[in-house]
């Protein structure tokens, strides 16, 4: 992969995370006053004007500015004032905790999803495409908190065989990875189908059977790392939804998770920790996508080696 | 001895919403090695299926309703894909109109390559490698061994269907069918791949299936040349009778849209009239409603093309006197 494009990549990720960085900034000052919020309605005025003085809210616009960032830079977030320590130590705490759901979920999507998308393309028309699709179609529909409580009265209630809530074991992490994984391979696989359809039909598939490729290397080798450009870029979409199915899963089965933090740091007004979480948030999407977009390049040489076209 | 190819009383359907349309219908013909036989008509006239046809590379909704492609003495329509995965890149090669396309743009020009060299003659690793550098030498593509990384989108249309051309060899084919194969590409191009064509087919001795609607081209390269219009092959002769005397009205008026023989047009549109609909053909003969020469039988019996024995065919009720 040439340095150029992974550089210009990496160059509008700093970017824009610069820009989120802004943005919160904005509108931390521009949703009301930080200080008004933190000490309550009903604060008298002199304790909000401490909680001013405390954060740096009687300097200048610009200044603020500049001290902010100096701040985060240097990794420091604030304090959570609910239980009195750096905010993003608060943060950094319950984060493993989410990846380990999220990456389980994702490995469940695509694991599901591609497979599935695949095989109802290759069936298009069938039963078999037909029902793959339904399932696909109920899974990104059914919302989480709907299948998740489904699940707890099925397997918690019913039969008893796992447990509805922490994080302790495996086995409490089978039902929210699949409450927030399905949901997912229903989307990843309708989008690996359509991928999957619209690469079927193109001139060098018959090319390549024109050349004596057998079927099954036409699928592997010709048509599926083509389908992959639009699946990965769809992925990087996906992202998002999959952080916020997080927040309601990790509710649901009462996983310590950041999700979880994210509800009771808002409940709490703990508006140094919900700003973490913000950031947090923003920087790990940045990050996936930044992923995706290296992982787009390497798949499809028309993004990573830029043409220059010679003439016959 | 029997020709190499020969495709026989062919018949192809596509299923469509209005139907089954019978885009080819009955047509016969055949190739010897070395011979290049030209397929013309007005876009829309089965070429194109004919050729899918007779390598088993018809979209999903094309059918073949009847008849037989013999290659070799085996007859493809009857064979497995299995077989017919040999046979396709390995005895019978294609390219197509359009190279960009046609190429697989996520892989490089040595990959393809290689792939075909490794699925039909083994070879893989240096050996593969050294064998596609000479295939792209072979049909002039310069410095190959940089262009063997490179992908078809960092590549011209002409090099694109050079490169084609190099993989349709690398498995020494004794059958080429090339559909269309300079339509795409800019007037000086098109002349550079033809000469290039010309020069494979006579070196290797392929049996060449060229289907175009460059009447030019036609002129240049075919030994013999097919006329089809609306799916019926309506005549055939050897390329110095067709354009010496033709019979066919339509041939003539094929033949009268061009100001001379050797210069190519882009798009035939040489009699009045359009092509008609194949979910609505007239009866009789098909070329009847556009025909300066039209009788009243013509409406009623299809007129076919007279037995083989004869180099000439024409398939008229009433042909340009000789
Ligand atoms: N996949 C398809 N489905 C339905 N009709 C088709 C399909 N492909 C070709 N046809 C029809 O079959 C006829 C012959 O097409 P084609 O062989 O591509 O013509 P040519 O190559 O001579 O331009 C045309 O009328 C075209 O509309
Ligand atoms: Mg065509």
């Amino acid at each position: 992969m040439n340095l150029r494009f992974v550089a210009t990549r990496f160059g509008r990720a700093v970017l824009t995370m610069l820009l989120v960085v802004g943005f919160i900034f904005v509108i931390l000052r521009v949703a009301g006053d930080p200080a008004q919020v933190m000490a309550g309605d009903d604060a008298p005025p002199e304790m909000i004007e401490r909680y001013r003085a405390a954060l740096g809210l009687d300097r200048s616009l610009p200044e603020q500015f500049v001290r902010y960032t100096a701040a985060l830079a240097t990794g420091d977030l604030g304090r959570s004032f609910k239980d009195n320590r750096a905010a993003l130590d608060v943060v950094i705490e319950r984060l493993p905790i989410t990846l380990y759901l999220g990456f389980v979920a994702l490995a469940i999507s695509l694991g599901i999803g591609i497979p599935l998308g695949i095989f109802a393309a290759l069936k298009r028309g069938t039963a078999i495409d037909r029902f793959a699709m339904t399932f696909a179609v109920l899974g990104y529909s059914l919302p989480n908190f709907f299948l998740g409580v489904l699940l707890i009265l099925l397997f918690s209630l019913h039969l008893r065989w796992l447990p509805s809530s922490g994080s302790e074991t495996v086995w409490h992490l089978i039902m929210p990875a699949m409450t927030l994984g399905t949901a997912h391979a229903g989307g990843i696989a309708r989008f690996t189908r359509s991928a999957m359809l619209e690469v079927l039909n193109r001139n060098f598939m018959r090319t390549a059977k024109a050349k004596g490729v057998p079927r099954q290397r036409r699928l592997y080798r010709h048509a599926f790392p083509n389908a992959a450009i639009p699946v990965v870029t769809h992925l990087g979409f996906r992202l998002g939804h999959l952080v916020a199915g997080a927040i309601i899963v990790e509710t649901v089965f009462a996983w310590p998770g950041v999700g979880r933090l994210m509800i009771s740091a808002v409940a709490a007004r703990d508006l140094a920790v919900v700003q973490a979480l913000v950031l947090m948030t923003a920087f790990a999407m940045i990050c996936a996508n930044l992923a995706v977009d290296l992982a787009y390049g390497w798949i499809d040489p028309r993004i990573r080696v830029a043409g220059e076209r010679r003439e016959a | 001895m029997p020709p190499l190819l020969e495709v026989d009383e062919l018949t192809v359907g596509f299923a469509t919403e209005a139907g089954t349309l019978v885009a080819v219908d009955r047509v016969s013909f055949a190739l010897d090695a070395g011979e290049t036989l030209g397929l013309v008509g007005e876009s829309g006239c089965g070429k194109s299926a004919i050729c899918l046809a007779a390598l088993g590379l018809l979209p999903p909704n094309g059918r073949i309703l009847g008849g037989r492609v013999l290659l070799d003495g085996r007859d493809l329509v009857a064979m497995p894909e299995a077989d017919l995965d040999k046979v396709r890149g390995g005895t019978a090669a294609m390219i197509f109109q359009d190279p960009l396309t046609s190429l697989n743009p996520v892989h490089s020009l040595g990959w393809q390559i290689g792939e075909a060299l490794r699925l039909h003659r083994g070879l893989a690793g240096a050996a593969a490698d050294a064998e596609a550098v000479r295939l792209l030498d072979r049909v002039g593509i310069t410095d190959p061994k940089r262009r063997l990384r490179e992908y078809p989108h960092q590549l011209s249309g002409g090099m694109n269907q050079r490169a084609m051309i190099a993989m349709a060899l690398a498995c020494k084919p004794r059958l080429l069918v090339a559909d269309e194969p300079t339509t795409a590409l800019d007037v000086i191009i098109q002349a550079q791949i033809i000469d290039l064509l010309v020069e494979i087919q006579r070196e290797e001795g392929l049996a060449l299936l060229l289907v175009t609607h460059d009447l030019g081209v036609v002129a240049e390269m075919a030994d013999r040349v097919a006329v089809m219009y609306a799916g019926r092959m309506i005549e055939t002769a050897t390329s110095a009778d067709l354009f010496g005397r033709h019979r066919h009205p339509y041939t003539s008026g094929l033949l009268a849209s061009l100001p001379r023989v050797d210069q190519r047009v882009k798009r035939l549109a040489p009699i009045d009239g359009t092509v008609p609909w194949l979910g609505d053909l007239p009866s009789g003969c098909t070329f009847r409603p556009r025909c300066p020469r039209v009788l009243a039988s013509c409406a009623e019996i299809v007129p076919v093309l007279a037995p083989e024995a004869a180099s000439h065919r024409i398939a008229c009720h009433n042909p340009v006197p000789a």
